[in-house]
């Protein structure tokens, strides 16, 4: 064998070792919040340690239902995020579709302010926005929380890019056959952005879904909380309970994650084609 | 028989819901907030009373918000160069793994998808003094035990840390898929010439992965610069100040101590401070992105 072929054989190694290495420190933190969420409360500081628990438990999970009306919150969670990714990319498609596919200065300019937003975070509009929707009686609402995310300037860039791709000569054959521009919108164009609203459903669902500072200000009742934004209490308690707080961790991530995993791949692709969350 | 629209028209009605979002949550509340940085409203209840520049006076010789300030821009430091410069590296080393690429992505990316009040939990449980992970991996070790986020000196970092765990993958995924854009033909014509891997990264990836580096970089700090979350759920601004931030001190002035004007004068100061910082590292970065391909 010759010496560079050595050489780069280490080389492939030492990558794959560098890449497991990191994986592993990253994905650390998850493992033990499984861990701690599975242990029986007398396992929980038992050294070494351990990340199997050796019976594991429900009862963290049992404790987190009494504390909280989790099957209520989940269902607030469901709700904010689900209405809110309809709408979004119900509109989403309209707009994006638009700035592609009809092009004059007006619409160019307007694509143009749309994405300066970008450079405006949350938290400057916050103060103005929950002081307008406390006088529309909107604070502690779900429409109130949900208003805000009818749209999303993530979602008109990402149809934008997905709509441009649309071959010109199927619009224009459809305007020839007498097709309103409406019905090509919904019958021509609509179709073929299927995996584009695949994509944005469920990064804004991801989103929506961890969604702090608005929520957080907007719902003061635990009934209408999500279920991040209940939990976020549970840390000022008195006394603090790792167990039932892991397990209540477990019930925020796991979701999101399934959804995840599943549909990675239209993520990535959204990601990478818009380079933004 | 209907009024025809015309086709360009069509564009532009298509576009309404976009305006009218920008218009009612964009524009709309900005100019809002520059309004109530000058007035004093304590509330909802009671009435605004206009103050002037007064708000903005107050803040300028507060002492937590000076320390907040500081703490902003020391925490925008490191977590955007630790993410940042991470991603880079674990999206170089990506691009030459092609087995396994995307078991690796999915697990790298896993923790961007958790939210930053999972995130919290976990990382508060971590960090905990006496039973936390952190310290029984330094006792496995024969470490001395650290105490993270309650020491004042290594509270921030500590927050830092774990923001840049959170966008990590993210940037992975963002660099890895403009890595892989760059054309297989100036790798082999580099080869030909002899250029060794590390000569191939100076002189073919870097260059080329300038602009996402840019935009990454830009995104990340205005990520930074609003940290929030990771604060309320880690340190809520503690031990004493040493972890608080603008928008920390935002939040707190706004809906804990009900300052709605004050708290509209701090957002104001930390949007143009994005927008200063956001212009300068465009107007550096173009000025030497001048190789195109």
């Amino acid at each position: 064998m010759k010496l560079s072929q050595i050489i780069s054989g280490v080389i492939k190694v030492l990558l794959y070792f560098i890449l497991t290495v990191g994986a592993i420190t990253v994905l650390i933190p998850f493992l033990w919040m499984l861990a701690t969420a599975f242990k029986p409360y007398t396992e929980m500081f038992k050294l070494p340690i351990s990340f199997l628990p050796k019976s594991p438990t429900f009862q963290n999970f049992v404790e987190l239902a009494h504390t909280f009306p989790l099957p209520r919150l989940f269902f607030n969670s469901f709700f904010i995020a689900g209405v809110a990714c309809v709408s979004s990319v119900f509109f989403a498609t309209m707009v994006g579709y638009g700035l592609a596919k009809f092009r004059s200065r007006g619409l160019n300019i307007i694509f143009l302010i749309l994405l300066s937003s970008i450079m405006v975070p949350d938290f400057t509009r916050v103060i103005p926005l929950y002081l307008t929707m406390v006088r529309l009686k909107g604070d502690n609402t779900y429409w109130g929380v949900i208003i805000v995310n009818y749209l999303s300037i993530f979602g008109i860039f990402l149809m934008r890019q997905y709509a441009m791709a649309i071959p010109e000569e199927l619009l224009d054959a459809a305007r020839i056959d007498g097709a309103s521009e409406p019905r090509i919108l919904m019958e021509v164009a609509f179709p073929l952005l299927r995996p584009a609203c695949v994509t944005l459903l469920v990064i804004k669902f991801m989103w929506v879904w961890n969604d702090f500072l608005w929520p957080l200000v907007m719902l003061r009742e635990p009934k209408m909380m999500t279920l991040p934004i209940a939990l976020s209490g549970l840390k000022g308690l008195q006394v603090i309970r790792y167990g039932p707080l892991m397990a209540g961790a477990v019930a925020i991530v796991v979701p999101v994650a399934v959804l995840f995993l599943f549909l990675q791949k239209y993520i990535v692709r959204g990601i990478a084609l818009t380079g933004f969350k | 028989m209907g009024v025809k629209i015309s086709r360009e028209k069509w564009g532009y009605i298509f576009v309404i819901p976009g305006v009218l979002w920008y218009g009612l949550f964009m524009l709309y509340p900005m100019y809002y907030a520059i309004i109530l940085s000058a007035h004093r409203w304590m509330g909802v209840e009671t009435n605004p009373l206009f103050v002037g520049l007064d708000n903005f006076k107050e803040i300028f010789t507060d002492s937590l918000f000076y320390k907040s300030t500081v703490n902003t821009f020391y925490f925008t430091f490191i977590s955007v160069s630790l993410t940042t410069f991470t991603a880079l590296f674990i999206a170089i080393l990506l691009t030459k793994v092609i087995k396994l690429r995307a078991i690796y992505r999915t697990f790298y990316f896993l923790p961007s998808v958790a939210g930053v009040v999972a995130v919290g939990i976990i990382w508060t449980w971590c960090y905990q003094p006496t039973f936390g992970l952190f310290n029984r991996i330094l006792q496995v070790l024969h470490l001395p035990p650290s105490r993270w986020i309650m020491d004042p000196r290594l509270a921030l970092f500590c927050v830092a840390i774990t923001q840049a765990w959170m966008r990590l993958g993210f940037n992975v995924i963002v660099f890895l898929a403009g890595l892989l854009t760059i054309p297989e033909q100036f790798y082999d014509a580099a080869k030909v010439d002899g250029a060794s891997g590390f000569h191939q990264l100076i002189h073919i990836t870097l260059p080329l992965a300038r602009p996402i580096i840019t935009f990454l970089l830009i995104y990340n700090t205005i990520y930074g610069l609003t940290v929030f979350g990771e604060v309320y759920m880690l340190t809520e601004g503690g031990p004493g100040s040493a972890t608080y931030t603008v928008a920390y001190l935002m939040y707190e002035t706004a809906f804990r101590y009900s300052r709605m004007g004050k708290g509209s004068a701090m957002a104001l100061f930390l949007f143009v401070i994005i927008l200063v910082i956001t212009v300068i590292q465009m107007k550096f970065f173009e000025r030497r992105t001048q190789i195109e391909y």
